[in-house]
This record gives structure tokens, sequence and C-alpha cells, in this order.
């Protein structure tokens, strides 16, 4: 090993043994920091997947008048299978709409039998391209398809996934901002750390100095002791949130969507911030 | 080995330390830079070793010019010189061994040297045998032993000494200048400040005279303080 290498990390282990209870803040600091951000990636991530659940299952809903023939069906579905997007139409008629129920309910069947008459109105299920699912393209096919003959309402899922992908870019934008937020209060609390311990130094800074250290050698130990308080407020971090994760995950059911990656990132992000912040704190003192 | 040419330092815009110095000193030579406290001794010797540049002048130091020295060069020009000072800036929770030997770990010097050659300059100051003393245990003047070790066991081609004699008794003072006289003697240059006239009374060295920043005369014959 580089004797340069060799002599950061045991001063700066040292450091760091010496100042315990200054580097546990900072540690602490980095590890609260990084739960609250791990957790917003993790809610992002899943809102996410959510959007792409329901975009999979996009289908407009077009309600007929119950007097529409299913005679006439070939013909509308001829038109509606000419408007741009439009995958597949599936005209689906008031006894199949009866029969889809009855097979959603399951054992809940009965409760149809009571009814006298059949009060599912005709329909046809329409199918979108992937690429036209766009909330403007949902809007403009469901207006066109309110003004064919028979149409009675247009029924879609899109208020939802546009609620959804508002939520989600909200998210994002709130992870952007705490990520910030946590980048902010880890450079400060560990710059000032560093600060304190390196002017708790100044004698050793000072010979090293005068007999002809390199500034990069000076400062060594201090980056080596910030970025250890950031690996360690990261692993901490990583192992809290995976636990709650964990915890929620199990509790709810549900797919674990966010992949492992995640926490190494929490990881490397709090390392990177211990080191920028002791370099930082370096920048007017050596 | 050092040239200052028309050297003025001037402190926060008006104070002037250094008025027009110039000055040579050759390899291997000694010289004491004599005057009273204020005269800019200690502002001559941090240009030396370029913890201060010039304001005006030219400064040259074992081939580096310090005006157009880079900052990653200044450890290599240090690397060069050994440095002491009145307060001995030994570390207070390391050894007398490992102080000195903590100059030479953060240069590069092999792990290896490093032991033998810490115990080699502790030997020429004779303080081998309190290797292992904590500074405290020691007295001013051996301190300012250790702190010699220290600068020398690089091998520097310049020592150079602010008021090393400061804090200690006249005993004490005699021994270091006769170290350093010492360490001159092997080859390498030195320069002593000091405001103490006493001291370079019977010395057969150069001596510099400074007052309020203006070198006033210069004597390099055997004798007392002589002409002005
Ligand atoms: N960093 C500084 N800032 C401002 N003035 C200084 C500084 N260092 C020294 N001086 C002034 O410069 C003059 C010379 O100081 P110094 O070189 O320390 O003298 P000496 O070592 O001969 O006692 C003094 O008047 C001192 O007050
Ligand atoms: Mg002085």
């Amino acid at each position: 090993m580089n004797p340069g290498a060799g002599y950061a990390l045991r001063e700066g282990l040292r450091l760091l043994r010496h100042n315990r209870a200054l580097s546990s803040i900072s540690v602490g600091t980095i590890a609260v920091s990084l739960v609250f951000f791990g957790v917003f990636l993790i809610a992002t991530v899943h809102l996410g997947g959510l959007i792409d659940w329901f975009r999979e299952k996009v289908e407009i809903r077009v309600i007929l008048d119950e007097r529409f023939r299913a005679d006439d069906a070939p013909a509308l579905e001829e038109r509606i299978l000419s408007l741009m997007g439009v995958e597949q139409a599936t005209f689906v008629s008031r006894e199949q709409a009866l029969e889809e129920l009855r097979h959603g309910l399951g054992e809940d069947a009965d409760v149809i039998d009571i009814l006298d008459e059949n009060p599912l109105p005709p329909s046809f299920r329409v199918e979108v391209f992937d690429a036209y699912q766009s909330p403007e393209h949902m809007a403009s096919l469901g207006q066109k398809l309110s003004l064919f003959p028979g149409v009675v309402e247009v029924d879609y899922g899109e208020p939802w996934i546009v609620r959804l992908s508002r939520m989600v870019r909200t998210l994002i934008i709130v992870d952007v901002v705490l990520g910030i937020i946590v980048a902010a209060s880890s450079i400060f609390v560990v710059s000032n750390t560093i600060r304190l311990a390196a002017l708790a130094r100044r004698d050793v800074i000072e010979i090293m100095q005068l007999v002809g250290a390199t500034d990069s050698l000076v400062r060594s130990p201090f980056l080596v002791e910030g970025s250890v308080q950031g690996l360690l407020g990261g692993t901490i971090a990583a192992a809290v949130t995976a636990l709650l994760y964990h915890v929620t995950i199990s509790h709810l059911g549900g797919e674990p969507a966010v992949r492992p990656e995640l926490f190494v990132l929490l990881i490397v992000f709090g390392t990177v911030l211990g080191l920028i912040g002791s370099g930082f704190s370096l920048r007017k003192i050596v | 080995m050092i040239e200052l040419n028309h050297v003025h330092k001037v402190y926060r815009g008006d104070w002037v330390a250094l008025n027009d110095v110039s000055f040579a000193i050759g390899k291997g030579e000694f010289a004491f830079i004599v005057g009273p406290s204020g005269a800019g001794k200690s502002t001559l010797l941090r240009l030396l070793y370029i913890e201060e540049r010039p304001t005006n002048g030219t400064v040259v130091v074992v081939g580096f010019d310090t005006a157009r020295i880079k900052r990653e060069e200044i450890p290599l020009l240090r690397r060069k010189l050994g440095v002491v000072f009145q307060d001995v800036k030994l570390l207070p929770d390391r050894n007398a061994y490992e102080n000195v030997a903590f100059a030479l770990e953060v240069t590069g010097v092999r792990r290896s040297e490093v032991r033998s050659r810490a115990l080699d300059a502790l030997g020429a100051v004779g303080m081998r045998h309190k290797w292992d003393a904590l500074p405290y245990q020691l007295s001013a003047g051996e301190q300012q032993k250790v702190a010699l070790a220290r600068a020398i066991a690089r091998e520097p081609v310049v020592l150079l000494a602010d008021e090393p004699t400061g804090n200690i008794d006249e005993d004490g003072a005699r021994e270091i200048v006769g170290l350093l006289a010492d360490i001159n003697a092997r080859g390498t240059a030195v320069v002593m400040a000091t405001h103490d006239f006493s001291i370079v009374e019977k010395t057969s060295s150069r001596v510099i005279y400074l007052d309020s920043g203006e070198i006033r005369g210069e004597e390099r014959s055997v004798g007392g303080i002589g002409h002005r």
C-alpha cells in the first residue's frame, strides 16, 4: 500500500476514535436524513410501479344505449377501430356483461338472481396502444367516441392515472428537494465536525506543513474521518430503511418493487457526502 | 543558496516590516540576523520558508524563486530546509523519538529508514538517551534540542532558527548555539535570528544587523559588535 494511504487511514481512524462524541452526532444526522430520503425513494418507486400496472390495463369503456342492437355492433366497431391509437374494440352485450359480473362476484353471484331484469347496458371495450395512452390523447379519444350514435357515456380510467402520475411527479420533486436538504445538512454537520477536529489538531497541521508534507497528505486523515462518518451513517440508514421496508411489505403484503441497489445507493450517497463535507471544511484550514 | 534582492514586505496595506533588504547567504555559511524585537527578523525568515511572500523584490531559496514557486512546490522546498522556533512546536502527546520520526514519516521517508534516521538525529543533539520522554518531561533546552533533531533529520541544506534560545537560560543557550555550529560544520547552512546581542558578541560568524526592517550593517570578522 502507498505509505500516504496507510498514514491517512491510520490517522483518520485515530481521529474518529478520538472524536467519538462529535463523530456520532455526524453519523446520526446522516443516518436519520438518509432514512427519510430512503423512505421517500421507496414510496416513489412503488407509486411509479402502480402507474405502470394501471397503464397496462388502460381500456376505455364505451357505454351504449339500452336499445342498442347487437346487429349494429360490427358497424360501430369499424368506426371505433378507425380512430387513431385504438388497438382493439370488443362488443359486450347486456347478457355478456351480466355473465362477466356473475363471474366476477364468484360465490356472491346469487345476489344477481334477485334482480328481475338485467340492469347492465351494452358496451364496447376499447383497448388503446401503449404509445397512445398519454392523458391528452386519451381525452381526445374519449371526446370522439362520445359523439358516435348510440353512445351514452365514455368511461376511462384516465383521471386516476393522471392523478397518480401527478402524485409521482410531485414525489420525485419531493425526492429531489429532500435529497438536496439531506445533502446540505449532512455536509454542514460533517464539515463542522471536521473543522473542530482540524482546529484541535492545528499543531499537527502546522508541523506537517513546516516539515514539507504535501497538502493532500495533511488533509487526508480528515477526509478519511469524514468519509467514514458518511459511510457509517449511510450503512445505518440502509439497514434501517431495509428493515422498515421488509416489515411494511410483510404486513401489507404485496410485491417488493425496490431493488437492493437502492440501499447501496444510500451508503454511497452517505460516503460521498462525508467526503464532500470534510473537503469543504478543510478548504479554509489547510 | 539564499538570495534577497530589494525585498519589501508590507503588512495590512501600510505597515512596512521590511524595507529594501538585500543580501545573499552561500552554501554552508553561518549567519546571525540580529536586531531588537520588531525589527523584522521573523518576517525575514518567514519569507525564506515561504510562509509569507515578499510585497516587492525577489527571494530565491535553494533554487526556488518565491515569486514563481507554485503552491504544490512549497513542500518540496521545505524538505530542503529545517526550521526551529522559540516555542519549540513539539507535539505534546508524542515522545521525543515520535516527534522526530513524525517529520520523516509525513515527508515520504521509507519506513525502514525512519527509525535509524530519527535516532541518529537525536544522537547528533545529544538526546538519544531521552528518546521516550514526552515534551513536558524535558527542560526548555532539551525540548529545543529535540526540535533541532527534528529539523536536521532530513539533512537539510539550510537550517533556519528563529530565536531558538529565547526561552532558555544562558548555559542552555550557549549549548544550542554550539549545536548549530556543529550542524553547520557538517555542511548545513544556518541562519539564526536573535534579539540577544550578547550571543553574537564573541562569534566569528557573519552577523547581519536588522532594525526597523532595514539592514543597518554587517560583520564577518572575529570580534565584538564592531561597526554599525
Ligand atoms: N502577520 C503580521 N501582520 C501585521 N503585522 C505584522 C505581522 N507579523 C509581524 N508584523 C509586524 O512587523 C514587524 C516585524 O515583526 P517581526 O518580523 O515579528 O519582528 P521580529 O521577529 O524582529 O521581532 C513588527 O512591527 C510586527 O508587529
Ligand atoms: Mg521574531
